[in-house]
């Protein structure tokens, strides 16, 4: 650390004494807890932050009139009669339809284009949760945060809801003439002569076209229309995709990992499992070689290293990770395959005098060579093309090619010449494009700085919109359709790995909307046809070729039910195709990289993790949703690590005094373009001198809860420029400061051993006692004593994988979803006021905070503690054990006294402080669960384990008088869970009976968070455990051994101590003295 | 001076304490009577509905089953209520010109649900399943009242917490052979005592009394 440190470096030494986990490993979730400043103490040791109590902007004698209203009016409430309800039932009732029982549908949502599968519940015709297509080839039923929120999109408010024309309202017949009197334009009739345009002028932009129908009718259009144009814009996704594969094979290729064969992955600048459309699919694989329930498990584990220079989802499932400048990264890549004797590359100078980068290079190259042909090498889709070549090249070098690399055609159809942007803007100015048709996109907000579309779009004649908002493109056009959401259309989309999935509609939709493909069905004056026909259309021809398969009797009809059914159609995957490297697909000198010559201030521009290009910016479930690693919700930032920033000016970032945290703001200045007044964050793990801002804010009419929210770095990004900026970039201070609502301080638990780690080598060691035990729990120790063992039929459990899990959020949408769970908004988050059961706490590894060594997450949602805290303070029995052993919250009961909240170790009950439900706004009303409650104001809250689910399916079984089976209750987060880390199920078992659940918890890696409490908390957690390599090990750590010894194994000294305020010292003192002093002063000395 | 209390004062002050505190006492008897009244609780009450239906005639009179239209409550947590068209079965045929039953014949020419106001309403915080109840041999009559009687749909029970309590307590003397369960006419065997009931509970796979009485059994 620098100087200006200095004086904080006793304290911080202190404070990491006590972060220390069992493995000398510092392990801490925040920068201020690292540093342990006293007013962050106080912070976390509250119930709530300190404004959390509060409320809001009532000063003292309005509150006084208030609660004395409230006081005299309180009794009144009573007074009221149930009131009267109407039963309205249908007049001829469809025949699968019964009341109160949801049915499901197979479909899809559109995920930047590509096919994210989901089944659909719906509850008298209303979907109210999407849950992943367990049977999908690809997706296997996982599913992302955005597909898990994309529901709340289709019952938005702010949707537009009306066809318009220069702002007035017309029906889709006019829009259709008026298309219809431009086609006759550009078409010739049968026994006519005269000239035609024949496209002439017009232009289509679309995002990613993967649907087979659409390019059916592009195709067809083409036909037509020879003259017209398409181009391509997607800003959600590097978009070099193919251009990789172009340059190294010679052709356009999808590029698939298959995770299941890679023995030792390299991620470079690449967060595989949660970007791209393949990120669910790759979780899958990719967390089941992760997974170590055993040694021989733990043996086979996958090895993940990764260099970055921004800490990702992917990061917190690496072993080893090196953060390195971005230069350094592509220098990295081209030394790596020097190395390995890839030709044409030539080791670059200078890098390998970092000691540390020395043993990386060698190590990885060894690792790598040892496992030839069962390696992957992957290169973030954000990367240069020349980058993600040469990755390719690695690979080939490796034997990965078509092992665990292999590629198949296309799945999104191209625009011709690949026209994208740039393009379009050539023609606009040009004086080429008469007619544009911006078909769901929306370029006036997310084009780069030096297109200027607003302007651009002035110069078209006739400009056509379809989105679902009247958003900023549409402000720039004559006609405005709104777009169908894809719960509401019939459609087809293809996932990463080719499957088609037939989208149907789920729900009428509920606007006069129309689809992409009814739009350009318009231009091929089929405008009235309907998405229905012509996606029929295309799969009619498909059987017609391909044939339904082999049973008897099949038709038409009946394959596509069987299509609509599954979810997607069985053998429309692409094959593998064989491939060889381009000759001339090389040199790489590292001098020659692009862009890559010098350190210094670079910024980084990416898609935001949950709101993507901005497309997703009227989601409150999205942009209350705390982002992986930052956990900022609404609002990006200028992200930097905490040395980067001090350097740039920034100091004290953080500090919780009486006010609320604040951040500075800069003005970050990228050539002559400025981005002002942009919060800046630090991120520990970044690399030094790097720079990251999210795109996808800083809307200017994308809807209430986007408009406003943060800033659009699109103002500071070039064509040339999309993802990295690195001439001069500078940061500076803007005066000022703002309120970032982060939620990573929320909740926490304090300084105890929560997340447990160990690693192959210990696990290989000692099977039996994987993790050293640092609370010796004696199971009938209770802080509370005298209750009966519970007597239910089943006992529920909930076990996490804490070595598979990325933090990835999917849960807690799911669980937002599921659990009618509130948006609160930025100022109540900032408050602490968020209420999410389900919250992922993200901690640190490492002693600097410029560099740490591994990212952890852990889910932490009620443990359904079998001694719970909680029940005994409650003074209105409102929190209650059920015999099934779960901790019951009955809200009609609470009357907030927030005491259970207050006695919670694990602080995971939410409180009502407002009215944060919306019970007025219609649309909200048809998306809610009406298996759950809908929580007014003054009420505790929090995880049941979907006990709505348990319900269901415990009277169903009863009804058909048998056991509930294993596995058939799923909770909303087990079902989402991309990496399958997360497993409920029941612990009492009959004889005969085996579960998932009772063998994990059975498993040594087993543990439960503060057991030792004695309060026997029902979820528990499976200890992480990581493959470091071990001759890196030894070249990074000299000092810390990677084999964690069991010297004092049984020493009855560690129970005590234990629910006092310090224990985080005590562990302190006694591991770290015991075990690892030698860390300590290796640690300390570091700094 | 003179004393402005005399000597009698104390006795009326004692009074006054006594009867302050009766009246605390009758205002609480009277709220807690109040609460449970047929005013607030609605039970007997009789409701306006758009068309004059017996379940009387259609049960008692003409032996029609509960279920053939309430056709869900062995499958599903709502009973529903039939749609028109399954009205419309007889009534197409039997009094198809009746002024009465105009509303059904407009709902189902118009396309438009008859609005029937809701009789048996449990407040929303609570999960009620009938299936699960109707299978365990808790018979129709248990809380809709003796429905075969009523020619106009009146509230059978309190519906309050502490009724539906009385029950989960003890479920055993409310239930019957899940086959009778619709069937009003059924009554205990001569002979049956405490030993029948029980019998009926293991039958039906009742759990203790814990299943039945936690909170999140019908709350969530």
């Amino acid at each position: 650390m620098k100087t200006s440190n200095a004086t904080e470096t006793s304290a911080l030494a202190s404070a990491r004494d006590s972060l220390r986990g069992p493995r000398g490993k510092t392990v801490w979730r925040s920068l201020e807890e690292l540093a342990e400043k006293p007013s962050f103490q106080e912070m976390l040791q509250r119930e709530f932050p300190r404004h959390a109590a509060e409320w809001g902007n009532v000063d003292r004698r309005r509150f006084l009139q208030l609660s004395g209203a409230g006081l005299g009016l309180a009794g009144l409430t009573a007074c009221t009669k149930q009131p009267p309800e109407k039963i309205v039932p249908y007049v001829r009732q469809p025949e699968d339809v019964v009341p109160g029982k949801p049915m499901y549908y197979a479909s899809a949502v559109s995920r930047s284009g590509y096919a994210a599968p989901i089944l659909g519940e719906c509850h008298m015709g209303r979907p109210t949760k999407l849950e992943g297509n367990p049977e999908h080839p690809a997706s296997r039923g996982g599913t992302d945060t955005i597909t898990q929120a994309s529901i709340l999109d289709l019952y938005d408010p702010d949707r537009s809801e009306a066809i318009t024309h220069l702002g007035q309202i017309r029906t889709w017949d006019a829009f259709v003439e008026q298309v219809e009197a431009l086609r006759l334009q550009h078409i010739a009739q049968d026994g006519e002569d005269r000239e035609v345009l024949g496209g002439e002028g017009l232009a289509f932009v679309t995002g990613n076209v993967t649907s087979p129908t659409m390019a059916r009718l592009l195709a067809e259009l083409d036909r037509q229309m020879p003259k017209a144009r398409r181009f391509a814009v997607d800003s959600s996704a590097g978009a070099h995709g193919y251009g990789v594969t172009e340059r190294a094979f010679g052709e356009a290729l999808q590029t698939h990992f298959d995770f299941d064969k890679a023995d030792v992955v390299l991620s470079v600048d690449a967060d595989f499992l949660s970007d791209g459309p393949a990120g669910v699919a790759y979780s899958k694989v990719f967390s089941a070689r992760r997974r170590a329930y055993n040694v021989d498990e733990a043996r086979s584990m996958v090895r993940l290293y990764s260099v970055e220079s921004v800490p990702s989802s992917t990061t917190a499932t690496a072993d080893h990770r090196l953060a390195l400048h971005p230069t350094q990264v592509g220098h990295f890549l081209v030394a790596l395959a020097a190395r390995l004797g890839v030709a044409g590359a030539e080791e670059p100078e200078g890098l390998a005098e970092d000691p540390r980068v020395l043993a990386w290079l060698e190590e990885v190259t060894a690792d790598l060579q040892t496992h030839a042909g069962r390696s992957a090498v992957v290169v973030g889709e954000f990367e240069d093309v020349e980058l993600q070549v040469l990755g390719l090249a690695i690979n080939e070098k490796l034997g990965n090619l078509d092992q665990t690399v292999f590629f198949t055609d296309p799945v999104v159809v191209r625009a011709k010449d690949d026209a994208g942007l740039p393009e379009l803007a050539t023609a606009i100015e040009a004086g080429e494009v008469t007619t544009l048709v911006l078909l769901g996109v929306n370029p006036v907000y997310d084009s780069p700085a030096d297109i200027d579309m607003a302007a651009l779009m002035e110069k078209v004649a006739l400009r056509l919109h379809l989105g679902p908002h009247l958003d900023e493109t549409a402000q720039y056009c004559h006609w405005h359709v709104p777009q169908s959401h894809d719960l509401e259309s019939w459609g087809d989309l293809r996932s990463a790995d080719g499957s088609v999935t037939v989208l149907q509609p789920l729900v009428n939709p509920l606007y006069d909307s129309h689809t992409a493909i009814d739009m350009v069905a318009a231009f091929l004056g089929r405008g009235d046809d309907g998405a229905m026909q012509l996606v029929q259309e295309t799969w009619r021809a498909h059987y017609d070729a391909v044939g339904g398969g082999e049973q008897e009797g099949q038709t038409f009809e009946r394959t596509w039910r069987r299509w609509l059914h599954d979810g997607f159609l069985r053998g429309t995957e692409e094959e593998p195709k064989p491939v060889s490297l381009n000759a001339a697909a090389g040199p790489w000198a590292a001098g020659a990289l692009a862009g890559r010559t010098s350190l210094g201030p670079i910024v980084l521009f990416r898609p935001d993790p949950t709101i993507l290009d901005g497309r997703y910016a009227n989601n409150g479930w999205l942009q209350e949703c705390p982002k992986p690693i930052t956990r900022l919700t609404w609002d990006n930032a200028l992200l930097m690590n905490p040395r980067t920033a001090e350097d740039y000016g920034f100091k004290d970032l953080f500090h919780h005094g009486d006010q609320l945290p604040k951040s500075p703001l800069a003005n970050l200045t990228v050539g002559d373009r400025v981005l002002r007044d942009v919060a800046v964050w630090a991120v520990p793990g970044m690399a030094d001198d790097v720079m990251l801002v999210h795109l996808g804010y800083g809307r200017r009419v994308g809807g209430k809860l986007a408009d406003g929210a943060g800033v659009d770095a699109n103002q500071v990004r070039t064509t040339g420029n999309l993802w990295r900026a690195h001439e001069d970039v500078k940061a500076r201070r803007a005066g000022g400061n703002t309120t970032l609502a982060s939620t990573q301080s929320h909740h926490s638990m304090e300084g105890r051993q929560h997340v447990r780690s160990t690693n192959v080598p210990t696990y290989e060691k000692y099977p039996d006692e994987p993790v050293y035990i640092h609370h010796h729990v004696d199971p009938n120790a209770s802080a509370m004593s005298g209750k009966g063992l519970l007597t239910g039929e089943y006992q529920w459990a909930m076990s996490v994988d804490l070595s598979t899990c990325t933090g990835c959020n999917s849960c807690l949408v799911a669980c937002q979803a599921e659990n009618n769970i509130p948006v609160v908004g930025k100022q109540e988050v900032a408050r602490g006021r968020e209420m999410h059961w389900m919250r992922i706490d993200r901690y640190f590894v490492g002693d600097d905070p410029n560099d740490i060594e591994e990212v952890v997450h852990q889910p932490v949602s009620c443990m359904q503690c079998e001694q719970a805290p909680c029940e005994v303070v409650c003074p209105v029995a409102a929190t209650v054990h059920s015999d099934e052993g779960l901790n019951d919250m009955v809200y009609n009961r609470c009357v907030g006294t927030r005491y259970c909240s207050n006695n919670c170790p694990y602080k995971v009950r939410r409180f009502n402080f407002l009215l944060y439900q919306d019970f007025d706004t219609p649309q909200l009303k048809l998306g809610r669960n009406p298996d759950v409650t809908v929580r007014s104001r003054g009420v505790m809250e929090k995880c049941t384990y979907c006990v709505q689910r348990i319900n269901k399916k415990r009277i169903e079984a009863k009804r058909e008088r048998r056991r509930i089976r294993d596995k058939e209750i799923v909770t909303a987060c087990e079902q989402s869970c991309p990496s399958d880390s997360i497993v409920f199920g029941n612990i009492k078992l009959k004889e005969g009976e085996t579960s998932k659940i009772a063998e994990l918890r059975d498993n040594g890696l087993n543990y439960g968070v503060l057991e030792e409490l004695g309060n026997r908390p029902r979820t528990t957690y499976l200890a992480r455990v990581t493959n470091p390599n071990p001759k890196l090990w030894e070249r990074l750590y000299p000092d810390r051994p990677l084999i964690e010894e069991r010297a004092h194994h049984g020493d009855g000294h560690h129970g005590d101590g234990h629910g006092k305020g310090h224990h985080g010292d005590d562990h302190g003192k006694d591991h770290g003295g015991e075990h690892h002093g030698d860390d300590h002063g290796a640690g300390d000395s570091a700094h | 001076m003179a004393q402005l209390f005399g000597p009698s004062s104390n006795i009326y002050a004692k009074l006054s304490i006594l009867l302050g505190a009766l009246a605390a006492g009758g205002v609480l008897v009277a709220v807690m009577a109040f609460e449970r009244s047929p005013y607030k609780t609605n039970e007997d009450v009789i409701y306006e509905q758009p068309i004059k239906f017996s379940h009387d005639h259609h049960t008692a009179g003409l032996g029609i089953d509960c279920r053939y239209c309430h056709f869900t409550v062995e499958r599903a947590a709502s009973a529903s209520i039939p749609p028109t068209e399954l009205c419309m079965n007889c009534h197409s045929q039997v009094w198809a010109d009746s002024p009465m039953l105009e509303p059904v014949r407009a709902s189902y020419r118009d396309n438009e649900p008859i609005e029937w106001n809701r009789v048996h309403d449990l407040p929303d915080y609570v999960y009620f399943d009938h299936s699960i109840h109707v299978s365990r041999g808790v018979s129709c009559f248990e809380c809709h009242g003796e429905v075969n009687k009523m020619p106009l749909l009146k509230r059978g029970a309190s519906l309050q917490m502490a009724w539906c309590l009385d029950c989960h307590r003890n479920p055993a003397p409310n239930l019957r052979p899940p086959s009778e369960v619709t069937n009003f006419r059924w009554e205990p065997p001569e002979d049956a005592g405490d030993e029948y009931f029980a019998h009926l509970a293991a039958e039906a796979n009742i759990q203790g009394q814990e299943r039945l009485w936690s909170c999140s059994t019908c709350h969530r």
